[in-house]
């Protein structure tokens, strides 16, 4: 610092490195600063002693937000803080401490603004980067700008990544490693911030001034800063720790001569109204890849070395042999081998390899290098294996009572206006479609649930047809927790909804599980994102062999199709899928269910009888026509398991694609001697199973049955007895005494005169006669007479 | 220079390795010649603190290299696993003879490799004189480099048959060598190692135990990165070649150089450099090495049967013999390659005439 006397002490930090923060934890208890002054928006000084909640857990964010008349989504800005992020640790060390804390960047009142806005709309050169946030759903991208650059736009002069410059300078290809050797791993004093605020002062000395309303907004944000720390300055403050991104720190050295600028330059900015929240955040949040401005690369790693910056001299071999732990029960968990010896291996490489290298800790290069070279065999990871293990995944907790977020307001008003009450008892409701309130309540609760919050449950609808919905609402506590977490995707149930959608879009990779997503997405009204889906449905599903994941898929899909009318949405698109898949199914279908245990055979079995529904329920001719070609093809097709070629007759005569005959052909030839038993069982299952109401009331089907069996020779009756007796007992004890009844009964139909013994009624008779005092009729005696011969 | 062919590494960089170790005052591992630091400059190249110029052996990524000269330092072995012409052998032989200052304790892997190359034979008549005796026993290079903490090296390990290479697990993890027909072991001395060098690309070999794999540290040497990076390897080595080969000094073939480069290039990637055509790949390796032969080829011809300048003649009929390794398949990609990409390249027109009069 130039000037001895003045109260300043300047930190300039990376945002979210560990080493920064350990450095400034340590320079902050040696200085003992009676007022700390952080880069952050102004408005969230109020909710800022939450910091130091027992129930605060990091990753958190303060979300500021504040909504611009005419516009449908509030404006929103995030300032994402990790564990190891030096922000909170220094904001929790002054709370502890009970330092004073100010946030001193300029307010988001006036950031959020229309300040920035170019003066022409021909500045192409500002146009990607005022677009930049509009990517990522006003999201995190605004967050912070300075430090480090996203790779996608490789020209460090205009990002103006200062630490990039250096790396490049210093022969480093990647700022983020440079930064992690020359600062983050170094042993920490105070000189490490003498250092850096020299480095960026020639940086900026050497950068050309930069132009158009991103810089200006650049500086306007450190003349604020410069206003706060005059003013702090003038309240009497003595020792006053000044932490912002080390970018700042050479323009906030100069107060005296900036001041009367700095108050023309601050003067004429609008304002909007700006509220500040807490909400929940997650390590892949922080990712540079997920459009965050100041992101880094591998927040498990930085927490994992936040972890070991704990003690008091950090231990390069436990911050190796910790993560090799960590990433050897990755691997056993993929089924890969990693014994402990491997592990010591690795671990003696690698402190073989940090000597070599000159380095005191090792760094994650080296660490993955070793990874690969020892426990990998030389082969590149998996990558979702080292990428979980980068990302590290944690969602973070807020306390109950913070102030409530956007998303829970919107959620509060949107449930007075629909008259939905949370209550903790179930409640059933039946929401009628055709009306405007029960389509929105029904929209509504949909988004809910496509957002993980099953408010409500879809239950049969009480009427028929499919405008009405039936609902059981229940809350739970639960509930409230999920809608705090969901607060990330948005300001707004909606907004929520559409960015968890896209999101879900990007990562899933199974075909039902989007073909559900489509299906909610249709229900919740979400139609703008459906050419996304269907774009990517179509292309996971080009690529896909396994026709069951088609067929599972269908069922949504076509529920989807057949609902889409009601909430009147253009459904042309889904018909395509639709037709694509039966067709996809129909060419693969043949192939898929050749040779099947018996195990297999009945979960195709639940497939194809899906399958059947959910066409007969489209009523499709055209695809129908499809179905009708598979099934009569399957019918015929050699060496098809028992089970499934039963039901495809079944299926067949039931629709009258095969007329009486030909069926009967069929069951007897499928049924015949000579085939295997064990298939002529399945067969009959298959063809039989759960079907006992058609035999009874199917004139035909029981004709071809009893044919069948009438006709058996006694040896192959008794070796198909047992097998067709499984079949039967799949039928209700109902049903199966009907049956016997009417087997009976058809019985009786021949012998129902002889059910009465004649002889001994006839005996009866003449005293009959008598007592009615009637001739008896001639007929009836001849059996008297026919039998009148026997004694 | 001496009437060797082709000498070993210790003794035709001698000079280099004795300068390195005269200023090299990091500490080094037990038996170890020079430091690790100095190994890897020795493979990488560089300027040393006294001006003198190390050549580059190795030219590529040096964290390779890194990993490779860690990983001898510690009880590990190292695997050294590439396509065929990546330099693996080369490698292993440049680090032997920084290490260890001898590279000559070598195995070479076949399918008729036995477990006596890799332990001890016996030295039958002395056997039958005098019955089993130390005497009597032959040692093998691993042996040899067991009893004086030397690096020993196997070539292409994959070909040794597996139950063969299994015999390595003992020397590599308990580093004893037991010899039960005399009741005693040979126990390793410091600064011993193993350097094993595979091929990763053709299938059908021994693939290694896992109880083996996991004795070895791996690095895989992947094929150059840039035109420019290949250009310089051939350059280099054709260089050291000439003059062992006591080729007449010609005048520098670079042009000649970037070309056949090219050629190797494009079609082991199956797109042309400037990444605007695709083009089909023959099913040769088409390597480094491979480039290097054809051009030497090339420069042979030249001092001998031509102008003493190499000409798209000259480099023609390697180039050929190089691509067409299957003369039926690669065929097709070779034409494809002449008539779309060669033809059309103005400064190439001599040697699209000189490739055509040869087909």
């Amino acid at each position: 610092m130039s000037d001895k006397d003045s109260p300043f002490h300047y930190f300039g930090i990376r945002h979210h490195g560990p080493g920064s923060a350990r450095s400034l934890r340590r320079a902050l208890q040696a200085l003992q600063p009676d007022l700390m002054l952080i880069e952050g928006p102004e408005e969230a000084e109020s909710i800022l002693h939450f910091a130091d909640h027992p129930a605060m857990k990091p990753p958190v964010a303060l979300l500021l937000y504040g909504s611009v008349e005419g516009e449908s989504a509030p404006r929103a800005t995030f300032f994402p803080f990790a564990e190891f992020s030096p922000e909170w640790q220094a904001i929790r060390l002054a709370l502890q401490e009970r330092v004073p804390v100010r946030f001193i960047d300029l307010p988001q009142s006036q950031n959020l603004a229309d300040n920035w806005q170019p003066p022409e709309p021909a500045a192409g050169e500002t146009g990607p980067d005022e677009e930049a946030p509009a990517a990522v759903d006003g999201e995190a991208g605004t967050a912070d700008d300075d430090t480090p650059a996203t790779p996608a736009q490789p020209d460090p002069w205009r990002n103006r990544d200062p630490i990039g410059l250096l790396a490049e300078a210093a022969g480093y290809h990647d700022s983020e490693r440079f930064w992690e050797h020359l600062v983050e791993q170094q042993a920490h004093a105070d000189g490490v911030f003498t250092a850096i605020h020299e480095a960026m002062a020639g940086v900026r000395a050497a950068l050309p001034e930069p132009e158009g309303p991103r810089a200006r907004r650049e500086a306007c944000r450190e003349a604020w800063m410069r206003q706060n720390l005059r003013a702090a300055e003038k309240e009497g403050f003595q020792r006053i720790a000044v932490v912002v991104g080390a970018w700042h720190v050479p323009a906030l050295q100069e107060l005296k001569k900036t001041r009367k600028d700095d108050a023309a330059l601050l003067k004429p900015l609008a304002k909007i109204k700006v509220q500040a929240a807490w909400i929940p955040w997650t390590h892949g949040r922080l990712l540079s890849s997920q459009g965050y401005g100041a992101g880094i690369e591998s927040p498990g790693w930085y927490q994992h070395l936040w972890e070991h910056y704990q003690q008091d001299e950090a231990d390069g071999e436990a911050i190796t042999i910790g993560w090799l732990a960590k990433f050897a029960q990755a691997l056993r968990a993929e089924g890969l081998d990693a014994s402990s010896a491997q592990l010591v291996d690795a671990g003696r490489l690698i402190a073989t390899l940090a000597a070599m290298r000159g380095r005191r800790l090792p760094d994650l290069d080296d660490l993955q290098e070793a990874i690969v070279s020892v426990l990998h065999h030389g082969d590149t990871l998996p990558l979702t294996l080292s990428r979980k293990l980068l990302v590290g995944e944690v969602l973070g907790e807020i306390p109950e009572d913070t102030p409530s977020l956007p998303l829970q307001t919107d959620f509060q008003k949107q449930c007075k206006s629909l008259r939905l009450k949370q209550e903790a008892d179930s409640r059933d409701l039946t929401l009628d479609l055709r009306e405007e309130q029960g389509l929105a309540k029904s929209r509504f609760l949909h988004r809910l649930r496509l957002l993980g919050i099953p408010w409500g449950e879809v239950t049969a609808a009480g009427g028929r047809g499919t405008f009405k919905e039936g609902w059981r609402l229940l809350w739970t506590p639960e509930l409230s927790l999920k809608l705090l977490e969901a607060a990330i995707w948005g300001q707004t149930v909606n907004e929520a909804a559409v960015s968890f959608l896209q999101h879900r879009i990007r990562e899933e990779q199974d075909i039902p599980a989007i073909a559900t997503l489509i299906e909610q997405a249709l229900v919740a009204d979400l139609a703008p994102a459906l050419p996304a889906l269907i774009d990517r449905i179509m292309a996971l599903s080009t690529h896909t062999d396994d026709v069951s994941h088609l067929i599972q898929a269908l069922e949504p899909l076509a529920n989807a199709w057949r609902y889409g009318s009601v909430r009147q949405t253009n459904t042309e698109a889904l018909a395509a899928v639709v037709s694509s898949f039966v067709l996809r199914i129909c060419i693969g279908l043949p192939a898929a269910v050749s040779s099947l245990n018996d195990e297999a055979a009945q979960v195709w079995q639940g497939q194809l009888k899906a399958l059947d529904r959910v066409l007969l329920r489209l009523d499709d001719a055209q695809l129908l026509q499809e179905w009708r070609k598979l099934v009569l093809r399957l019918v015929d097709q050699a060496g098809l398991h028992g089970l499934p070629a039963g039901w495809c007759c079944r299926v067949a005569c039931n629709h009258d694609w095969l007329d009486a005959e030909a069926a009967a052909g069929h069951f007897s030839r499928a049924l015949s001697s000579a085939n295997e038993i064990g298939r002529t069982a399945a067969w009959f299952e298959g063809f039989l199973a759960g079907q006992g109401l058609s035999l009874l009331h199917d004139d035909a089907l029981w004709r071809l049955v009893d044919d069948w069996l009438a006709g058996l020779g006694e040896e192959h009756f008794v070796q198909v007895l047992p097998l067709l007796r499984r079949t039967t007992a799949t039928f209700s004890k109902p049903e199966r005494i009907q049956l016997a009844a009417r087997q009976q009964g058809q019985a009786s139909g021949a012998a129902a005169a002889k059910a009465v013994d004649e002889m001994r009624a006839a005996r009866v008779l003449p005293v009959l006669a008598q007592i009615f005092g009637v001739a008896l009729p001639q007929p009836l005696t001849a059996p008297m007479d026919s039998t009148g011969g026997t004694p | 220079m001496s009437d060797v062919l082709r000498q070993r590494a210790e003794h035709q960089y001698a000079a280099e390795l004795a300068v390195l170790a005269d200023t090299d005052r990091l500490p080094r591992p037990p038996q170890w010649k020079l430091s690790p630091q100095a190994v890897v400059t020795y493979l990488l190249g560089g300027k040393l603190a006294n001006g003198v110029e190390i050549t580059p052996k190795y030219i590529g990524n040096r964290r390779l290299m890194e990993i490779a000269v860690a990983t001898l330092a510690t009880d590990r072995a190292l695997l050294l696993l590439g396509v065929p012409g990546t330099a693996k052998s080369w490698v292993s032989e440049h680090l032997a003879a920084a290490i260890s200052g001898d590279s000559s304790l070598l195995v070479q892997g076949t399918a008729g490799t036995s477990e006596e190359a890799l332990r001890y034979g016996w030295n039958y008549a002395m056997l039958l004189a005098k019955g089993p005796s130390p005497e009597a026993l032959v040692p093998s290079p691993m042996l040899n480099a067991m009893r004086n903490g030397r690096l020993a090296r196997v070539e292409e390990l994959t070909r040794i048959p597996a139950d063969v290479q299994d015999t390595l697990i003992t020397m590599l993890s308990e580093k004893t060598l037991p010899v039960p027909e005399l009741g005693i072991d040979f126990q390793a001395i410091k600064g011993f190692n193993v350097i094993a060098t595979a091929n990763n690309r053709d299938k059908g070999v021994n693939d290694l135990s896992s109880a083996l794999k996991r004795r070895f540290n791996t690095v895989i040497l992947p094929t150059p990165d840039s035109l420019h990076e290949e250009i310089d390897i051939v350059r280099s080595r054709l260089a050291a070649l000439g003059k062992v080969l006591e080729l007449p000094d010609l005048p520098p073939a670079d042009e000649q150089i970037r070309r056949v480069v090219t050629i190797f290039r494009e079609l082991r990637n199956g797109v042309t450099e400037d990444r605007k055509t695709q083009l089909k790949a023959p099913s040769g390796s088409l390597s480094t090495a491979e480039a290097i032969s054809v051009m030497s080829n090339g420069w042979a011809m030249a001092s001998h049967f031509g102008d003493g300048v190499v000409k798209a003649d000259d480099i023609a009929a390697g180039l050929l013999g190089a691509v067409l390794k299957d003369p039926v398949q690669d065929r097709a990609p070779w034409q494809e390659y002449l008539e779309t990409v060669v033809k059309e390249r103005d400064d190439w027109k001599d040697l699209y005439r000189a490739c055509r009069a040869l087909d």
